[in-house]
C-alpha cells in the first residue's frame, strides 16, 4: 500500500460514530473535522454495524459486524470469538482490501487489536493505535503491540508515563475529543436552582454511567460523613445515573436504606421518553407518568438508551455547587471535563486518567484512595477512602470565593487547551502525516486450545467400550429424523454394538422410538473431537467407534456439488 | 446427486430404511383437511403468500380445510381454517397423518408427510429441493417447487434480502395442490409481487376529514399539505407524517405520532430542531444527490437516505412489463382520497398516470385474472 494518492487516506476504527459512549462521541468529533481536512480522505470502519448495511455518512463507510449468516452461527457459540467479531476482527481484512488506506487508525481498547499483527495487510501500510490503558501493570498485550505499530497514542498521560518507563519511549498521550462547546457556566443559574427546589442547598454531583467501577459506595459514605459534620448545611447529592441497573450497577437504594440516607438527601434526575422534559428528585422507582406532557410510564432515570440532551445536561451541571467523581479506573472520564468546562470545581480519584484532571493546576482537587487489586485480573484499582471525599467537600464548602474562582478559571482554561476537539484533532493530523513504516515482528504462537473434558460416563457406564458405537448428530429435526431411518441397518451392519444416538435435547422426540437405539446423550461441543471420541494414544476413548455425519452438512457444506453428483451404488 | 440422507448414508455406510416414529393422538375436529406449515426461524425459507394460495385453492375447492401446524411460535396464516399448535412433534405427525396432504416450505413436517407416504406440495430456494426434499413415500406423490431465484444458485444462506423463496408464484403452488385434488387450475396470473406488499398501512390524503382507527395511519402532507383536515385523526390513531415542508406547532404538539419522515432537498434546521426538542422521532430523506453529502454533514446525527423519484420510476420501470389493459392491482395498503379507499395511489389518482404505480411499486400485487 503506497502513498498514491494526493490526499492522505486514512481507515479510522472504532466505535460507530453515532453511537453514545465514549469512543463513539470521540469517533463522531474526530470524523468530522477530519472531513473538512483538505489533506486527508477519511473512511469509517464502525464497531458496532453489521457489514454491509448503509450507514448514510458524509464520508465511505463500512460496518465491521460479520453480516455472513455461517460466521454469525458459528460466533453465537463462542464468546470469545463474539466478541472479537463485535470489534471487526472477522471483515476488518475485506474493508482494509477494498478501501487500500495509506494510514490505519485504530481507536479502541487495547485486546480489540488482538492479533491484528498477524493480519495480510499489518505490515503492508502505516498504522497508529489510540487506546485506553486504564491500570497498572500495563496489560501485556499493550507492551507487545507497541513496537508492532507505527505510533501508539494513549487517552491518558499517566499510561503514557507507564509505558515510557517500561522503554516504551515513543508512547504519547491524546486525550479523546470531546466537544466542550454546550458545556459553560449559565447565567440563569440560580433560576434553574429555584426551579428545582434547590437554591438554599449545598448541591454534590456525580454524573456517570452506572458500573461497578464507579465508586457509588464511596460517595455515599463520603456524603453522610459530610452531612454528619455539617447538620446545618442543607446538602444534596444529585446522582445523574441510570438508578434502574441493578445487574451490572449498584443497587442504589439498597445503598441508601444500608447507610440511613433516605431522607430525602439523595437526588436523582429523570427524563420523560416522551416529551425530554427532565426533573430532579428523590428516586421513587421507574416507570412514572409524566407532569409536564402527562404521558403515561414515560419517565425514567436516564440509561444508555436515553438520557438528558447536552443543552439539559449542561443545565445540571449549573445546579451543583461541587462535583465529585470517585471511581476505580477509567479511560477519559468525560464527565469531569464537561463539570470544568460548566464552570465546577471538580473533587478526583488521583489515579489511572484522574490524573489528568485531579490536581489544582488542571481546575480539581485529589481525592485520597487505597490501592486494591482486582480478583479477575489482578489488575491495581483505587477505592476512594470516604474521608478523602469528605474533607474535600469541607474544604469546597469553606473556599472564599476568591479561590472558588480561580480554581474554576484554570479547570475552564485547562479542558480548553488540552481536551478540546481542535487540540486533539491538531495532534491526531500531525501523527497520520508523521507515520513511518516499521518493519514486522516475528509472528506470535498461536494459543494451544484447551482440551475440554467430558462428562457423560454416566450415559456409558453400562456398556462396555468396545461395544459402544455413537452416531453424533447436534442439531435440525429433519436431519435427525433422516439419521433416523439409517440406524436400524446400521444395528444390522454391527450387531454385537450398542448405537449411542447424541443430539441436542429439544430433538429427542424424533429418535427415541427408534428401538435400534441403545441410548440418546445430549450434545456438547466435546463431542465434536474425533480423537476425544475414539482415543489416540494412551488416551484409549469412548467409543470404538464414532460418526460425525454432520461434519460434512453442518459443520462445512462439502456435499451440495451443485446437486451434480453421482453414485455407482443404490442407497435405498 | 446427494440428498441430505444418502451422505448420512454413506458416512455410517448403510443403506437408507424408514425411520421409527410413534404418532401421539391430537383431536382434531376437521376432515378433508390439508395442513400447512410455515416457520420464521429460518427467514430464507418463510414463504409471505400463502393467504393469496388458500384464497385461490379455495376458489376451486371451497370444501378443503387448511389446518396449520407449528409449535405456536409461526406467523399465523390468517385464513387457514384453524392454527392447531401442538405440544410436540408426535402430536403434529398425528395430524399429517390423518391429512388429505401436506403442504409447506422445506422443514420437518415435509419429513414427516413423507413417512407417511402422504401427498407433499414442498416449496424450495435456499437450497436445491434435490438435496434436502421428502426422502420416503412414493415419488409420484411430490410435487416440489424450487424458486427460479433469478437464475442464481441457492445462497444457502440463513436470511436472504430479498427473499428468493417469494418468487414463487402462488399460483403455482395453488395449481399443484389443486392438480393433487383433482381440481381445475385456477385463472390467476401473477406479474409482480413488491417486497412491501404485505405492509398493511392507511395513507391519509388530507382532502378530507377522515374517519379511520389504526395503528398504521400515514398521514401524506407530501401530497396534500392541509393540516386542518387532520388534527382529529391524533386522538385515536398512531400517526407516520409524511412531508416535504415544515409541520405546523399544532400538528408537532399532538400525541401519538410515531415518527415524521421529512423529504427535501435542503432541510429546514429550525424545523428539525423543533421536531427533536419535542422528542420525536425524525427521519430525514434527501432529493438532491447534489445536496446529499453536505446534508448529511450538516445534519450529521441523523442517517440521511437518498430518494429521487424519478430515478426510482425508471428503476421500477424496468421489474415489470405492464399490460396494455386488463391487469389488476392488489395491495395490502389503502389510500384515503376524495372520500373513498383506494389500493394504490394510481386508482387513488384516477388511474391517470401509470407512474404512480412504479412509484408504489414494492406495495403492490399486479395480476390478471
Amino acid at each position: 500500500m503506497t502513498m498514491s494518492h494526493s490526499k492522505i487516506k486514512v481507515l479510522v476504527q472504532s466505535n460507530y460514530s453515532r453511537m453514545v459512549t465514549g469512543f463513539g462521541k470521540n469517533m463522531k468529533n474526530i470524523l468530522l473535522a477530519l472531513y473538512r481536512d483538505p489533506d486527508i480522505e477519511v473512511i469509517e470502519a464502525a464497531n458496532g454495524v453489521p457489514y454491509g448495511r448503509d450507514i448514510n455518512t458524509p464520508w465511505e463507510s463500512y460496518g465491521t459486524y460479520p453480516s455472513d449468516p455461517k460466521i454469525l452461527k458459528a460466533i453465537e457459540e463462542e464468546p470469545v470469538k463474539k466478541r472479537a467479531a463485535q470489534y471487526g476482527f472477522y471483515t476488518i481484512d475485506k474493508i482494509v482490501e477494498k478501501v487500500n488506506p495509506d494510514v490505519f487508525l485504530g481507536i479502541e481498547d487495547i485486546w480489540a487489536f488482538r492479533e491484528y499483527e498477524k493480519k495480510p495487510w499489518w505490515n503492508k501500510t502505516k498504522k497508529i493505535i489510540w487506546t485506553t490503558l486504564d491500570s497498572l501493570p500495563i496489560l501485556q498485550q499493550a507492551i507487545e503491540t507497541e513496537p508492532k505499530c507505527d505510533q501508539m497514542l494513549v487517552w491518558a498521560s499517566f499510561a503514557e508515563e507507564a509505558m515510557k518507563e517500561l522503554g516504551h519511549e515513543t508512547v504519547e498521550t491524546v486525550h479523546g475529543a470531546v466537544d466542550y462547546s454546550h458545556f459553560k457556566p449559565l447565567e440563569n443559574r440560580d433560576d434553574l436552582r429555584n426551579l428545582h427546589s434547590l437554591s438554599d442547598n449545598f448541591v454534590i454531583g456525580f454524573v456517570f454511567k452506572n458500573q461497578l467501577r464507579k465508586s457509588v459506595p464511596n460517595i455515599l459514605e463520603g456524603f453522610k460523613k459530610f452531612k454528619s459534620k455539617n447538620p446545618e448545611v442543607k446538602a444534596k447529592l444529585l446522582l445523574h445515573t441510570d438508578w434502574g441497573e441493578k445487574q451490572h450497577g449498584w443497587d442504589i437504594p439498597r445503598y441508601l436504606k444500608e447507610k440511613d440516607l433516605e431522607d430525602g438527601s439523595v437526588l436523582s434526575t429523570y427524563v420523560c421518553h416522551k416529551c425530554d422534559d427532565y426533573f430532579i428528585q428523590p428516586y421513587s422507582g421507574e416507570d412514572k407518568n409524566c407532569s409536564s406532557c402527562g404521558s403515561e410510564k414515560s419517565v425514567k432515570t436516564k440509561n444508555s438508551g436515553k438520557g438528558v440532551g447536552e443543552k439539559e445536561l449542561n443545565e445540571i451541571y449549573n445546579m451543583m455547587d461541587v462535583y465529585c467523581h470517585p471511581f476505580t479506573s477509567g479511560g477519559q472520564e468525560l464527565p469531569i471535563q464537561e463539570a470544568k468546562a460548566a464552570g465546577l470545581i471538580t473533587l478526583v480519584t488521583d489515579y489511572s486518567c484522574g490524573t489528568d484532571s485531579a490536581y489544582e493546576h488542571q481546575g480539581g482537587l485529589p481525592l485520597a484512595w487505597n490501592e486494591y487489586r482486582e480478583p479477575s485480573t489482578q489488575f491495581i484499582k483505587a477505592t476512594t477512602c470516604p474521608e478523602s471525599i469528605c474533607e474535600r467537600l469541607q474544604q469546597v464548602y469553606e473556599m472564599d470565593e476568591e479561590s472558588k474562582h480561580k480554581l474554576i478559571e484554570t479547570g475552564k482554561k485547562y479542558v480548553q487547551e488540552n481536551f478540546s476537539v481542535e487540540n486533539t484533532v491538531e495532534k491526531l493530523k500531525n501523527f497520520i502525516k508523521s507515520v513511518e513504516l516499521r518493519t514486522s515482528e516475528e509472528e506470535k504462537e498461536e494459543e494451544k486450545s484447551k482440551e475440554t473434558r467430558l462428562s457423560i460416563q454416566d450415559f456409558l457406564k453400562d456398556v462396555p467400550l468396545e461395544d459402544r458405537i455413537a452416531v453424533v448428530l447436534p442439531r435440525s429435526a429433519g436431519d435427525v429424523l433422516m439419521a433416523n431411518s439409517l440406524i436400524e441397518n446400521l444395528s444390522q451392519l454391527y450387531p454385537d454394538k450398542k448405537i449411542f444416538f447424541v443430539t441436542q435435547p429439544e430433538f429427542y422426540d424424533l429418535i427415541n422410538d427408534n428401538p435400534f437405539v441403545h441410548k440418546v446423550i445430549p450434545y456438547s461441543s466435546s463431542f465434536e473431537d474425533l480423537y476425544v471420541l475414539e482415543g489416540r494414544g494412551g488416551h484409549e476413548g469412548l467409543f470404538d467407534m464414532a460418526f460425525l455425519p454432520h461434519c460434512m452438512t453442518q459443520k462445512t457444506y462439502s456435499y451440495n456439488h451443485n446437486g451434480k453428483d453421482k453414485t455407482q451404488f443404490r442407497l435405498k | 446427486m446427494s440428498h441430505l440422507v444418502e451422505v448420512y448414508a454413506k458416512d455410517l455406510g448403510v443403506k437408507i430404511g424408514e425411520p421409527y416414529l410413534k404418532p401421539h393422538f391430537f383431536p382434531i375436529l376437521y376432515d378433508n383437511y390439508i395442513t400447512i406449515h410455515n416457520d420464521n426461524k429460518v427467514q430464507s425459507k418463510e414463504y409471505d403468500y400463502w393467504e393469496e394460495v388458500i384464497v385461490l385453492v379455495k376458489k376451486q375447492a371451497p370444501e378443503i380445510n387448511f389446518i396449520q401446524i407449528g409449535s405456536g411460535k409461526e406467523p399465523t396464516i390468517k385464513n387457514a381454517t384453524k392454527f392447531v399448535p401442538t405440544l410436540n412433534i408426535k402430536q403434529s405427525a398425528y395430524i399429517i397423518k390423518n391429512a388429505l396432504m401436506h403442504v409447506g416450505i422445506d422443514s420437518l413436517p415435509v419429513h414427516i408427510a413423507s413417512s407417511f407416504n402422504k401427498p407433499i406440495v414442498a416449496i424450495y430456494a435456499h437450497t436445491y429441493a434435490s438435496t434436502c426434499g421428502p426422502v420416503w413415500g412414493h415419488k409420484k406423490n411430490h410435487k416440489l417447487i424450487e424458486s427460479h431465484r433469478n437464475k442464481e444458485k441457492p445462497s444457502y444462506s440463513l436470511k436472504e434480502n430479498p427473499k428468493k423463496i417469494n418468487l414463487i408464484k402462488p399460483e403455482e403452488i395453488a395449481n399443484a395442490i389443486l392438480k393433487k385434488l383433482g381440481k381445475n387450475k385456477c385463472s390467476h396470473k401473477t406479474l409482480y409481487v413488491g417486497d412491501k406488499f404485505k405492509e398493511k398501512l392507511i395513507h391519509i390524503i388530507p382532502d378530507n376529514k377522515y374517519q379511520v382507527s389504526s395503528k398504521n395511519v400515514v398521514l401524506r402532507f407530501d401530497l396534500l399539505h392541509n393540516e386542518e383536515n387532520c388534527i382529529h385523526l391524533f386522538r385515536n390513531n398512531n400517526i407516520s407524517i409524511v412531508t416535504n415542508k415544515p409541520l405546523g406547532d399544532e400538528i408537532l404538539n399532538q400525541k401519538n405520532i410515531n415518527c415524521v419522515n421529512y423529504f427535501s432537498d435542503r432541510f429546514d434546521e429550525d424545523f428539525i430542531k423543533k421536531v427533536k426538542n419535542k422528542g420525536l422521532s425524525l427521519r430525514l430523506f434527501c432529493t438532491s444527490k447534489e445536496n446529499l453529502n453536505e446534508e448529511r454533514y450538516k445534519f450529521f446525527d441523523y442517517q440521511i437516505a437518498l430518494i429521487e423519484d424519478a430515478e426510482k420510476i425508471e428503476l421500477n420501470k424496468k421489474q415489470i412489463k405492464l399490460p396494455k389493459k386488463n391487469f389488476k392491482i392488489r395491495s395490502y395498503s389503502i389510500y384515503m382520497k376524495n372520500g373513498e379507499a383506494y389500493h394504490s395511489l394510481f386508482e387513488a389518482n384516477g388511474k391517470e398516470n401509470l407512474d404512480d404505480i412504479f412509484i408504489d411499486l414494492e406495495k403492490l400485487m399486479v395480476y390478471t385474472d
